[in-house]
């Protein structure tokens, strides 16, 4: 193909992907009414959260993971599988169970000691509990890639965990610290729910109210290019580091022996693990469950069972649509190779567009392009933009397979003259399932989680669990607020437990 | 399976193409188990089918201006005039000339346009534990930021349209800085960090947790009639300082209806002694026609003064009074 054509199909390509935020800076908006002290607050308080919270996930999550693949600890694998638990909790879930019992109508009278509603502290805290998994996921998958005789040498050596962790261990879990460190900061600027549970003014926060308190998009469109500002230099720092970023190659033929840890240093490790199991996990479930079990409201659970289907059928509108844009494209990645690459990393830019930003400019250009806007069409809309936010989650793992399906395949297909369908299923069907299936969950799983994009998009006849949630926890209703949690828990375990069992054991093993 | 998600897919689509069949279309932000008895009531009463869409006021609104002309709405119900003053404002209400909701509801509690009447009314006013507090300490609202009441006050989260409508009222005959400085104190006279609920609130101050707060009169005659908060009384502010602060439920009807009839018909019944009595109990909120008498509960704290600030100015002074609040920090 000739040079100039994958010029012009890289740009369309890369212009689909930017349109949401083109759209803002064509729009630009206009000031909103709010008080310049609240917007500092909030600029600031999206800052510190960011940074504090990566910062902790970063030493708790790679402790953590230092001590699973090092160290022998009672429960080994119990405590793995327990420390990845958490990703099963949305972070506004765990908000409004510390809310509900360490805020101002809690009987535990703890807000004389300190306060936690509306306080940037408690916000690092709650989003360092949810987060933290995925660095230390990452990290231990990292940390299986450190052979043993250089552990060995670094004790022969005894130049300290410093210098061992800076020689021998950083170059391997480097690139995997990295990848989790930035997946917990898009994380935590996204953040509306648990800010909004407890009432922390954050940008995302501060989107929804100039849109829905003060009835001016135009405002939201101004709040969301500033923001949105932000987001494009961290992400265009993070695309750059990408493409120059790589995991380890091959494979480790001399893994790590674990050494058994015991005295006080043992169990001082195993009581720290066990209380972020506890703080992030067990506590929290034990709280949502016995909320859950309090409600006996037939109207409360008849809508949380509407909300629950609402929230099942959009989760796999998105999640097909997602796979089928990822086949569309991995496919075409395979047959003009040049743009494989480039594709692959800029197919993850919605991810991290907060959703309020994503929201504002879905709703600014369907508003541009149509004078009424049907139900059918937000319905639409809510599915493409969803669909935009979670491609990644599709591609990364339908192109990989994609990439790998063998040559003769297509020579075979030919030969016997099938049909393009017929070749998708008998040839290329078996190679792309495991990862299609995979994706079709992990994709519908996030997009049941999603709040703000939901909240601010869907129509009032829809409303899912997420946005069940949102209007029950802002009114205090805790009890009724834990059913729909439960749900969405449940099925946040599940995934953890089918990315455990998908999981490649590390490098030693494959 | 093919079957099956055919099945699931029709029954979720459905809605999408059903709006053209109901007699009459309802937008409402007041709860699902409140509003079904006024609707059961009046298809019963008329053989009129009534589809109800609920949410948050905002979010319906911002439907409504969506869908423009398309809209399936003929009527929009909230529990916050602001709101509807806000829906008057974008133009998305329309003018209904009717006696019986001329005469039913009273000028102050409708619009001078009649875009808009008020259905019921709910007081906003100070409760009290009546174990830690003598009536005579209690005055107004604004009283309430006075250092005498330091780490007895509580207060629900402002980002409820509730108190919003009522920093609101506040602004009708306080000056900003007066205002600033009573929300700042306020917020300095705080005993726990703000509620979520009025529920919360009035049973914490029912614990001794705090002394004072300010909350809508329903939430204490739920917990009443089950038998808790009995050392809560209600404090109403006297006419010389300033009255009680009372909001709507509210009803208008909408630009684009294309059952203009029916829709009026509907609001007409609304504020018949039947449905007053359907709509304001079901809430314990106060009728708005005179002569239909209010849930006993209600009665027995007898008669209050409201705030003479209209409505409509209540709804347009919202945003500067969301202003306000953000600057005095009261969260």
């Amino acid at each position: 193909m000739r040079r100039s054509y994958l010029s012009l199909l890289s740009l369309v390509y890369l212009a689909i992907l930017l349109a949401p935020v083109l759209f803002l800076f064509l729009d630009a908006g206009e000031p909103v009414q709010l008080d310049s002290t609240l917007v500092s607050e909030a600029i600031l308080n999206t800052g510190l959260v960011s940074v504090f919270v990566v910062a902790l996930c970063t030493f708790f999550g790679v402790s953590f993971a230092y001590w699973q693949v090092f160290y022998q600890t009672p429960g080994q694998n119990f405590l793995h599988i327990m420390t990845l638990m958490p990703l099963a909790f949305p972070a506004y879930v765990l908000a409004f169970v510390y809310i509900g019992n360490l805020g101002a109508s809690s009987d535990w009278g703890i807000y004389h000691w300190f306060e936690i509603q509306g306080q940037t502290w408690f916000l690092v805290f709650i989003l360092t509990l949810a987060l933290l998994p995925y660095i230390y996921f990452f990290s231990y998958l990292g940390l299986q890639w450190v052979r043993q005789s250089e552990w060995e040498t670094e004790k022969l050596l005894q130049s300290g965990l410093g210098s061992f962790f800076r020689y021998a261990v950083w170059p391997h879990i480097g690139f995997f610290v990295v990848s989790g460190q930035v997946l917990v900061l898009f994380e935590a600027l996204s953040d509306f729910g648990a800010a909004s549970v407890i009432n922390t003014p954050v940008m995302t926060t501060l989107i929804y109210k100039a849109w829905f308190d003060l009835f001016s998009f135009a405002g939201a469109v101004r709040l969301a290019l500033w923001f949105s500002v932000l987001i494009f230099i961290v992400l265009f720092v993070e695309l750059y580091m990408k493409s120059y970023r790589s995991g380890p190659q091959g494979s480790n033929l001399d893994p790590i022996q674990r050494q058994k840890l015991e005295g006080v240093k043992g169990l001082a490790v195993l009581s720290l693990r066990c209380l972020y199991i506890l703080l992030a996990f067990t506590f929290p479930l034990l709280q949502v469950l016995l909320w859950a079990f309090q409600i006996h409201d037939t109207e409360s659970l008849k809508a949380t069972l509407w909300a629950g289907l609402h929230t099942f059928i959009l989760s796999v509108c998105v999640a097909v649509t997602v796979i089928a844009v990822s086949l569309l494209l991995a496919f075409l990645f395979k047959k003009f190779k040049q743009l494989s690459s480039f594709g692959m990393i800029f197919s993850s830019v919605g991810y991290g567009i907060p959703g309020t930003i994503l929201a504002v400019s879905f709703y600014g250009i369907l508003r541009t392009l149509f004078t009424e806007v049907s139900v059918t069409l937000l319905v639409g809309t809510l599915i493409l933009s969803l669909s935009y936010k979670f491609l990644s989650i599709g591609l990364k793992p339908i192109g990989e397979a994609v990439i790998q399906l063998p040559q003769n395949l297509d020579e075979m297909s030919l030969l016997f003259a099938v049909s393009w369908w017929q070749k998708m299923r008998v040839y290329w069907g078996p190679y792309l399932r495991e990862s299609v299936i995979i994706s079709l969950f992990l994709i519908s799983l996030e997009v049941m989680k999603e709040m703000p994009l939901t909240l601010m998009l869907a129509p009032s006849e829809y409303p899912t669990l997420s946005i069940q949630i949102y209007n029950l926890t802002s009114e205090g209703e805790w009890e009724k607020a834990s059913v729909p949690s439960l749900i969405l828990v449940f099925v946040g375990m599940i995934s953890v437990f089918l990315v455990k069992i998908s999981q490649k054991e590390g490098p030693h093993e494959s | 399976m093919s079957r099956w998600f055919c099945l699931i897919l029709i029954s979720i689509l459905a809605p999408l193409h059903s709006q053209g069949g109901e007699a009459l279309t309802l937008y409402t932000s007041r709860n699902t188990e409140l509003i079904e008895p006024v609707i059961q009531a009046y298809e019963k009463a008329f053989g009129v089918k009534i589809k109800h869409i609920n949410g948050a006021a905002g979010s319906l609104i911002q439907k409504l201006i969506r869908e423009g002309k398309n809209t399936p709405a003929d009527i929009l119900i909230t529990v916050d005039a602001g709101h509807l003053v806000h829906a008057a404002d974008q133009n998305l209400l329309q003018k209904v000339s009717s006696k019986i909701l001329e005469q039913s509801v009273p000028s102050a509690l409708r619009d001078s346009q009649s875009r808009w009447f008020a259905v019921s009314l709910r007081a906003r006013t100070i409760f009290y534990n009546a174990d830690k507090v003598e009536p005579k300490e209690l005055k107004s609202y604004s009283d309430l930021a006075d250092p005498k009441w330091k780490g007895r006050l509580c207060l629900r989260t402002s980002r409820k349209v509730y108190n919003q409508s009522l920093v609101a009222s506040l602004l009708g005959r306080m000056n900003e800085k007066d205002l600033s400085r009573t929300l700042s104190g306020w917020v300095d006279n705080l005993a726990r960090p703000v509620f979520t609920s009025d529920t919360h609130l009035l049973e914490a101050i029912a614990n001794g947790k705090c002394e004072v707060g300010i909350a809508n009169t329903y939430y204490l005659a739920r917990l009443q009639r089950d038998g808790q908060a009995k050392n809560v009384k209600v404090f109403w502010p006297s006419k010389e300082n300033g009255g009680v602060h009372v909001n709507i439920s509210g009803v208008g009807l909408v630009k684009e209806s294309k059952n203009k009839e029916q829709a009026q018909k509907f609001m007409e019944w609304l504020v018949s002694e039947e449905a007053q009595k359907i709509f304001a109990n079901a809430n314990d909120e106060y009728p708005v026609v005179h002569g239909v008498p209010p849930v006993p509960v209600l009665k027995s704290w007898g008669p209050f003064v409201s705030d003479p600030t209209p409505l409509t100015e209540i709804g347009k002074n919202q945003k500067r009074a969301i202003l306000l609040i953000d600057k005095a920090r009261y969260r």
